[in-house]
């Protein structure tokens, strides 16, 4: 099976799409970082400190204010909207493809169905978990760079309410709570990407493997928003914004999902077709 | 030629990795931002020239526990919510004779909740200050419980929460406990 693994780790990480969608990740957190974050260093504290002696001033912004899993800006929401896409498109197809044009079969011949499966499985996991966490990380990155990492207090202006979940925990130890925060955003769209290999099975067409994790995703938080009482499992992608009354409702339909996924990798290999 | 071109690139990401590590802790260290003191309940905090020391703190269910204080202030009919009361101890020791105190940079926290001051009633009534005279504030903050404040486990435990007065965030950071 490790060799298998490595097989689909160098497929999935060494092609143009994944540096295409990385460049693409690149570009909006520079964005982000030339439209937001340097007018806060070149103009916002600069007349925050100019006006300290009046009194009016309660802090100045730094990494945590600025920083793009935090602060609810426009790169935030087109994150949000587009990564469920760039995860699949870099790897989401490839179990189709294999299947298209018989590759799977060298390597089922060769490591076997179970290793082979499994390997696709836990590599679509990764890829959308790198390709997800890799903006948090890099935002957090360019914002160290020319931001102090400040004293965060609940009284201060960060979107962090006691109602949400770790809330406690950003105010003690913050940077602990970014480090949390990207590694639910790697856990969970990782798991999110994951759909791509039921739906290989269901489908035969790539555009809709590709797709398939985004309107879910999509259509998850518009049922959200007209079934009251129902919360889109998809939602603690965003920790700041989950209540500890919703984490019951969420944790279960997690632990549905996986189900659906360990039910669909024995699905895959127990099939006779393949080989 | 392959693995020196991978030993190049290995030595680049390193110098990459150290310079943007230097970078962070000089920045971190140049501006390393307001100084913080947390006092302990009875210890006395001095800010602007005034000395801050709490003498008492108690949450009650409404108004009606609280006539003594003549808090001219509305209880939420909404949402259910308690108030807290935090006694201060205000002594002006600047150069002027009186000093007229504001409440403008004060807050209460308990964990990662927290309100402004809803109101501040004085002893004699007055807000001015006479150099080197204490006097006693008292000092209201309401909790309300409307679906974002405050989480369903410390409403629960409301009354002995440990709340905290932030006497100011900047330039200096001065947090007095208040149990």
């Amino acid at each position: 099976m490790k060799s298998v693994f490595k097989i689909e780790l160098d497929r999935a990480f060494k092609n143009k799409k994944f540096f295409f969608v990385i460049l693409i990740e690149a570009a909006l957190i520079v964005y982000d970082f030339f439209s937001y974050v340097l007018p806060v260093c070149n103009k916002t504290i600069p007349f925050l400190l100019s006006n300290i002696e009046s009194g009016k001033v309660d802090s100045i912004p730094g990494v945590y204010a600025t920083w793009v899993g935090l602060h609810y800006g426009q790169t935030r929401t087109i994150l949000f909207t587009v990564l469920p896409l760039l995860c699949a498109l870099v790897y989401g197809a490839s179990l189709y493809l294999d299947e298209k044009f018989h590759y799977n079969y060298q390597i089922i011949v060769r490591a076997g169905k179970k290793s082979y499966y499994t390997s696709k499985l836990f590599v679509l996991f990764l890829v959308g978990g790198v390709v997800a966490s890799f903006p948090f990380m890099l935002s957090l990155l360019m914002n160290s760079l020319v931001l102090p990492y400040e004293k965060v207090l609940p009284c201060l202006c960060y979107f962090m309410g006691d109602k949400y979940v770790m809330s406690g925990l950003f105010y003690s130890y913050p940077l602990l709570y970014v480090f949390i925060y990207i590694l639910l955003i790697f856990i969970e769209f990782g798991l999110l990407n994951c759909i791509c290999f039921i739906i290989s099975d269901i489908f035969s067409n790539s555009f809709i493997i590709v797709s398939a994790p985004f309107c879910i995703y999509f259509c998850s938080f518009v049922i959200s928003n007209l079934v009251t009482g129902f919360n889109s499992p998809w939602l603690y992608f965003r920790i700041s914004d989950v209540r500890e009354s919703d984490i019951k409702q969420i944790l279960c339909q997690v632990i549905i999902y996986l189900i659906i996924l360990v039910i669909a990798l024995w699905n895959k290999i127990r099939k006779d077709k393949d080989v | 030629m392959c693995s020196k071109k991978r030993k190049v690139c290995i030595i680049v990401l390193i110098l990459i990795v150290i310079m943007c590590a230097a970078r962070i802790l000089y920045i971190n260290i140049n501006n390393s931002g307001p100084d913080s003191q947390v006092y302990k309940y009875g210890e006395i905090c001095t800010y602007k020239n005034i000395n801050y020391k709490i003498i008492d703190s108690k949450v009650y269910d409404s108004m009606d526990e609280i006539k003594q204080y003549d808090f001219h202030f509305d209880q939420s009919d909404t949402f259910p919510s308690k108030l807290l009361v935090i006694g201060v101890e205000l002594t002006y020791i600047g150069d002027e004779e009186q000093y007229k105190f504001s409440t403008r940079e004060m807050h209460v926290q308990a964990s990662a909740w927290t309100n402004g001051i809803c109101d501040i009633s004085y002893e004699n009534n007055s807000n001015v200050l006479e150099k080197g005279i204490s006097k006693n504030a008292y000092i209201l903050v309401e909790i309300v419980n409307s679906g974002f404040t405050i989480s369903q486990k410390h409403w629960e435990n409301v009354y002995d929460l440990d709340y905290e007065l932030v006497v100011s965030t900047y330039p200096e950071i001065n947090i007095m406990k208040c149990k």
